[in-house]
């Protein structure tokens, strides 16, 4: 098996407004060789994201001063949506995942979520997107589906 | 007829591989960007899905809970890059790919993977994961 450890320090930012929470998804991933930064809520994070330009995000869905897919459309319209969002919450309610789909989101996950699991699907997307994301021409051109 | 969804920013390849796919009896698909792809995958329930991964939007690849994030738990995924990473085709198959090509690849052996993960899927959903027209 592949041992998910990355070796050139990729950041992520965690958007999460339950600090137990956020120390621990922290520490996992701290713990897996990646550079963390933490924002409280959405604001905080859209805040932090333009400033840092982190690889990754993981933000909950149900934030103090706006949602998590508020902060990913705000990044979007800052030019930032290429930088993979991976939500997480707790709720159940329906369409969250649809809606999360149709934002683009990298992954989704509800609470209580598997460490693993989320592990290596960032390397599934950082390790293919990361780079990507400075490429020329990345927003070049945009088409809908074909047949 | 079986649906394959191509997911490829390069007009020419996926234009190439269309015809191939089509003369082997498939219904194609085609998107030009990871997200559209992503879309695509989610709403139109292709039956096997061909993905690049350097792309405008790129989607990484769909490991296992990405997959059944996306409804698609059951439909295989093969690669094809033109990238030389280190790890990717290791990533990619510890991760479920149905195949992984390098770039140029050879089309009869890529029809060949097509072919032999369409035989080994087990039985589809009958309806798209979801209908993402209903989400405002």
């Amino acid at each position: 098996m592949t041992t998910y450890q990355q070796s050139n320090r990729k950041t992520i930012l965690i958007v999460e407004d339950d600090v137990k929470t956020a120390r621990a998804l922290a520490i996992r991933l701290e713990a897996a060789g990646y550079e963390v930064l933490t924002a409280l809520d959405g604001v905080q994070g859209v805040r932090r994201a333009l400033d840092h330009r982190p690889d990754l995000i993981i933000s909950d869905i149900w934030l103090p001063v706006g949602i998590g897919f508020s902060v990913a459309q705000r990044l979007q319209r800052a030019g930032l949506g290429n930088i993979p969002v991976v939500f997480m919450t707790a709720s159940r309610l329906p369409g969250l995942k649809e809606a999360a789909i149709q934002l683009g989101a990298a992954a989704y996950f509800e609470k209580p979520y598997d460490p693993a699991a989320l592990l290596r699907t960032i390397v599934c997307v950082l390790d293919t997107t990361a780079n990507h994301r400075d490429h020329p021409g990345t927003h070049a051109h945009i088409q809908g589906i074909t047949a | 007829m079986k649906t394959i969804l191509i997911i490829e920013d390069d007009a020419r390849i996926a234009a190439a591989l269309e015809v191939r796919l089509k003369a082997a009896g498939y219904r194609v698909l085609i998107s030009a960007d990871g997200h559209h792809g992503v879309l695509a995958a989610a709403s139109q329930n292709p039956d096997l899905i061909i993905s690049d991964i350097w792309m405008p939007k790129p989607i990484g690849f769909l490991g296992g809970e990405r997959r059944r994030f996306l409804g698609l738990e059951h439909v295989p995924v093969i690669y094809i890059t033109g990238s030389k990473k280190k790890d990717l085709r290791q990533i990619a198959i510890e991760e479920g790919a149905a195949g992984f090509f390098e770039k140029p690849y050879d089309a009869r052996e890529l029809l060949a993977t097509v072919a032999d993960s369409l035989a080994q899927q087990p039985l589809a959903a009958t309806q798209p994961a979801f209908e993402l027209s209903e989400v405002s």
